[in-house]
């Protein structure tokens, strides 16, 4: 991928932000760090030509799958597969109202393109390692690979390491967890709170093949992803993504409150002020 | 004052020993056990259907499935003691379009991933088929962290989830296939000690009440293990002269109300015994239904809000006032009363 691509991401990941931040001003309520500070990976994931999902074969099983381990991550995900034309544009303002498909946590089937119901955490994980298993065991000689995108927070529940045992276990090298390693939850930081790291030692110890990457930059997370693809091994692979909490609106960043602070019209404001969106 | 109508003598104590049951299953036979038969039926289904997938949470031995894996092949899944984990993954594998059955003890399959249930299942209505062993209170001799009264409760509770209970081997025959080729969320509630085939012969219709003992004025409802003993104890009041009639209830949720209402119209007292807890149990279903729509007096005989003990099956059962001779002595203090 040449450098013109990669600014092309990046101005993407700007625009999808800049919908996340409009869809929770609407909503007056949400989760705007993990959403913000997962932008980047959503935008790599959906956008950099390395995953099979698309409008025309989502019902079909011989494709990648994307599941949302950390459901409170939803407004990314939704803008994302907006902008993959799943469904329109226009109803991401309905994210949180009633009866609103764009439900506050997400899903199965609610939207085109939503993989999974989740909100209590650490349930994805698990999901994730049913399908992998099915693509490798089930429907033998394909190449399809699944994704589940995790918090670091979410690493507390014990379901995790009980699904990471599983699926070094089985082998499971079709799939890939991406951990955003934001550093907040709800009570604090992640360190003060009940500290997962080091998490990269973790995840090797449980036979993973380790990458770890600035998951705000969009050279880093394509290139990790590939090797994640192109791996020939029979770990299954964990991309510990350090990102930015509430990354693109600087009063919140890194920042315990940028969990689920509210966002005002103010913010918006804020967030144009320091950032450049193209083509908006 | 009722004489024991539970004989303790050597053969009844063996066959209530069953836990570690030796008896052969065999379909002719009038008492067999439901672990043998569900281990013959299932495979019988499963092996020829490549729809389904079974999945062990360590617990494959107690179901007798452990030898599945050599025919079933890259269709067993041993998920190891996890239960949390083995839901999701029973999830992602109905989400791909198979038909997963996910066993293990119903104490720890309905109780620990309870929130995995709720959420990766129940509220994404996915087609995964649980199966709850040793359920009720005849795990007796583990005690009661091995027992289950809460099961139905815990599971009927949830939206898009439904309930069934085989009464016998003979009844698993013809429920099994049905709840696994329905599709939606299922828990199938087995228990494990031999029981006489109560069923055989009696007129089964899938999700409606059954007929076991022609109705009278006084009637019981139950299901599973509990049948037998409500069995003993009409047997032994028809001799005092009191008539009591037997439904059985296969279907706990969907719940057959239209049946139901048929029974109460000619019913006095209506007799519901199970190996549950009060709260939330087939007791507490009933009485919701009659309460609101056909009021009947309804008498629920269960364990009462308490924990089992250790011990033979029957005599947990009769620890916790549900042994034939404890379920006689209440229906003839209310029969009485009236």
């Amino acid at each position: 991928m040449d450098r013109f691509k990669y600014q092309k991401l990046k101005n993407l990941s700007q625009k999808i932000r800049l919908e996340i931040l409009k869809m929770l001003s609407e909503a007056k309520s949400g989760h705007p760090g993990g959403s913000l500070s997962s932008a980047d990976i959503f935008v790599s994931l959906y956008f950099s030509g390395l995953l099979d999902i698309s409008k025309n074969n989502f019902k079909s099983r011989i494709r990648d799958f994307v599941i949302l381990s950390a459901g409170h991550y939803c407004p990314a995900l939704y803008a994302v597969l907006a902008y993959k034309n799943f469904f329109a544009k226009s109803k991401l303002k309905t994210l949180r109202k009633y009866k609103s498909n764009l439900l506050g946590h997400p899903k199965l089937n609610s939207l085109p393109g939503v993989e999974n119901s989740g909100g209590s955490l650490g349930h994805g994980i698990s999901i994730a390692c049913g399908l992998a298993i099915s693509l490798k065991n089930i429907a033998k000689k394909n190449k399809k690979k699944v994704y589940c995108i995790m918090g670091d927070g979410e690493q507390n529940e014990g379901q995790v390491w009980e699904a990471a045992m599983f699926a070094s276990h089985n082998k499971l090298n079709n799939l890939c967890i991406i951990v955003d390693v934001n550093k907040i939850q709800i009570d604090g930081y992640t360190k003060d709170i009940l500290n997962s790291e080091p998490l990269d030692k973790k995840y090797k110890a449980f036979n993973f093949m380790v990458i770890k990457i600035d998951g705000n930059d969009h050279r880093k997370l394509y290139k990790a992803i590939q090797r994640f693809k192109n791996y020939r091994g029979d770990k299954p692979t964990v991309i510990l993504a350090n990102t930015i909490a509430g990354k693109g609106l600087r009063s919140i960043e890194n920042k315990v409150r940028a969990h689920g602070q509210p966002i005002t019209k103010n913010d918006i404001n804020e967030f144009l002020k320091y950032n450049k969106v193209k083509g908006n | 004052m009722l004489k024991n109508t539970y004989d303790y003598g050597d053969k009844q104590l063996k066959e209530s020993n069953q836990v570690k049951s030796s008896l052969k299953f065999n379909p002719r036979d009038k008492t067999s056990n439901i672990r043998d038969a569900y281990a013959y039926h299932l495979k019988k289904i499963i092996i020829k259907n490549e729809k389904f997938v079974l999945i062990d949470a360590d617990l494959g031995t107690v179901a007798k499935t452990l030898d599945f894996k050599k025919k079933l092949k890259s269709r067993y899944i041993q998920t190891g003691i996890a239960e949390q984990n083995g839901i999701g993954i029973s999830a992602g594998i109905a989400q791909f379009g198979k038909i997963p059955i996910f066993q293990s003890l119903s104490v720890f399959l309905t109780g620990r991933p309870y929130d995995q249930i709720r959420e990766s299942i129940c509220y994404s209505k996915l087609n995964v088929k649980l199966i709850g062993l040793h359920a009720g209170m005849t795990l007796s001799p583990d005690g009661a962290t091995h027992q289950t009264g809460e099961d139905i409760a815990l599971m009927s509770s949830l939206p898009n989830m439904e309930v069934y209970t085989p009464s016998d081997s003979f009844q698993l025959k013809k429920l099994l296939p049905k709840f696994l080729n329905k599709k939606a969320p299922g828990y199938l509630r087995l228990f494990f000690p031999a029981v006489k085939n109560i069923s055989k012969g009696k007129i089964f219709k899938f999700q409606k009440l059954q007929i076991i003992k022609p109705l009278k004025k006084y009637n019981i409802v139950s299901y599973g293990y509990m049948l037998q003993n409500c069995e003993i104890a009409i047997n032994y009041l028809k001799k005092n002269k009191i008539e009591l009639g037997l439904i059985n209830c296969h279907s706990i949720k969907p719940f057959d109300e239209k049946s139901l209402k048929k029974i109460c119209d000619t019913t006095e007292i209506l007799f519901v015994i199970e190996d549950h807890n009060s709260y939330g149990g087939l007791g507490s279903i009933i009485s919701q239904i009659t309460s609101s729509k056909f009021p009947t007096k309804i008498i629920s005989i269960n364990t009462k809000d308490q924990f089992g003990t250790t011990g033979l099956p029957e005599q947990n059962l009769e620890y916790l006032g549900l042994s034939s001779d404890k379920i006689a002595k209440q229906i003839l203090k209310n029969v009485l009363k009236k």
